[in-house]
């Protein structure tokens, strides 16, 4: 119910987020037209937007849920809601803004860009590559606060597996479950993808890297979760190992 | 179904989710998620809870059929 909400809420954000990119799109003078590389640099400052929003709103939910540790709540399930949608937010404002640089690669090289924008763009690219990474690391920080038995440190390496070799039980389940719906999502994703491609190469010119590319993620995806699970099954693995 | 009385038997011990789990080895959200009936813990834990209130297992944790089970 409670992430019910929190999306119902972040809809109006990314919308302010489109709107926002929009502005910026006005203010560049830049001559709107239906064209591909229009339509994609068009979604490149929308992109920006979102991650200049999500970012300013991950912000707040990091110093709200800091805020309420200081104070010594013991709302810990509100509190821990509030890390989770910093971090959520922190990470679609880095993918958001992987997305737009990525665009103004395009732009830069095909001339439909212009460099004071590729400029920010390059300032905003690099701004949200160590702010993302450091709201990640408060946020663990903040985490390991109220869950004191949760392990590892956000800037290490290893952080994933130390983090969750320190989960539980229930926590492995969850976190079970939320691979397996990924990569049902991913799968299917992915297949869409390669035959919206494969459709797409009838009419337009996208050449066969990008299908390559969609096919080999494809092949990798379905290689790790069937031999993973393989191992698992089959070669005496222990399951919950943190349960003895 | 498996139904539990955890949070009688814990509120009756006075000690909070955070201290309770830390003495089954388990983490806050584990407890509550056993408190609201969203998770059936593994056998281990079953044990190990019920072992700290010195009661059996069946005590804490009851299994009920299920209506739509039994059709």
């Amino acid at each position: 119910m409670k992430k019910d909400r929190f999306i119902i809420k972040a809809i109006p954000w990314i919308g302010l987020g489109f709107v926002f990119g929009f502005v910026i799109l006005l203010l560049s003078n830049f001559n709107f037209n239906f064209d591909l590389s229009t339509m994609f640099t068009y979604f490149g400052y929308s992109c920006i937007g979102i991650s200049i929003i999500s970012m300013i709103l991950s912000i707040y939910f990091m110093c709200s849920s800091k805020s309420m540790i200081n104070k010594k709540s013991d709302d810990f399930d509100k509190i821990e809601i509030k890390i989770d949608n910093s971090i959520i937010l922190a990470c679609i404002s880095f993918i958001t803004c992987l997305i737009s640089f990525g665009i103004v690669m395009y732009g830069s090289h095909f001339n439909t860009l212009k460099s004071i924008f590729s400029t920010i763009f390059t300032i905003w690219f690099i701004v949200t590559c160590f702010a993302s990474s450091y709201i990640q690391y408060v946020c663990v920080e903040l985490n390991k606060k109220i869950n004191p038995e949760k392990k590892g440190n956000a800037l290490d390496f290893n952080f994933s597996k130390d983090f969750y070799n320190s989960c539980d039980e229930a926590q492995k389940i969850i976190i079970g479950e939320v691979c397996y719906k990924s990569f049902m999502i991913n799968s299917s994703i992915l297949l869409w993808t390669l035959v919206a491609l494969i459709f797409a190469a009838s009419f337009i010119d996208i050449g066969f890297f990008t299908i390559v590319l969609v096919g080999l993620i494809n092949i990798v995806n379905v290689l790790v979760y069937t031999i993973i699970s393989h191992k698992l099954q089959y070669k005496g693995s222990i399951i919950y190992s943190a349960m003895k | 179904m498996l139904i539990n009385n955890l949070k009688e038997y814990r509120v009756k011990a006075n000690i909070n989710q955070q201290d309770f789990g830390s003495c089954v080895g388990v983490s806050r959200q584990t407890i509550s998620l056993i408190e609201r009936g969203d998770y059936s813990p593994s056998v281990t834990l079953a044990i190990k809870i019920a072992r700290y209130f010195n009661v059996n297992v069946e005590d804490i944790f009851i299994y009920k059929e299920d209506s739509n089970e039994e059709g």
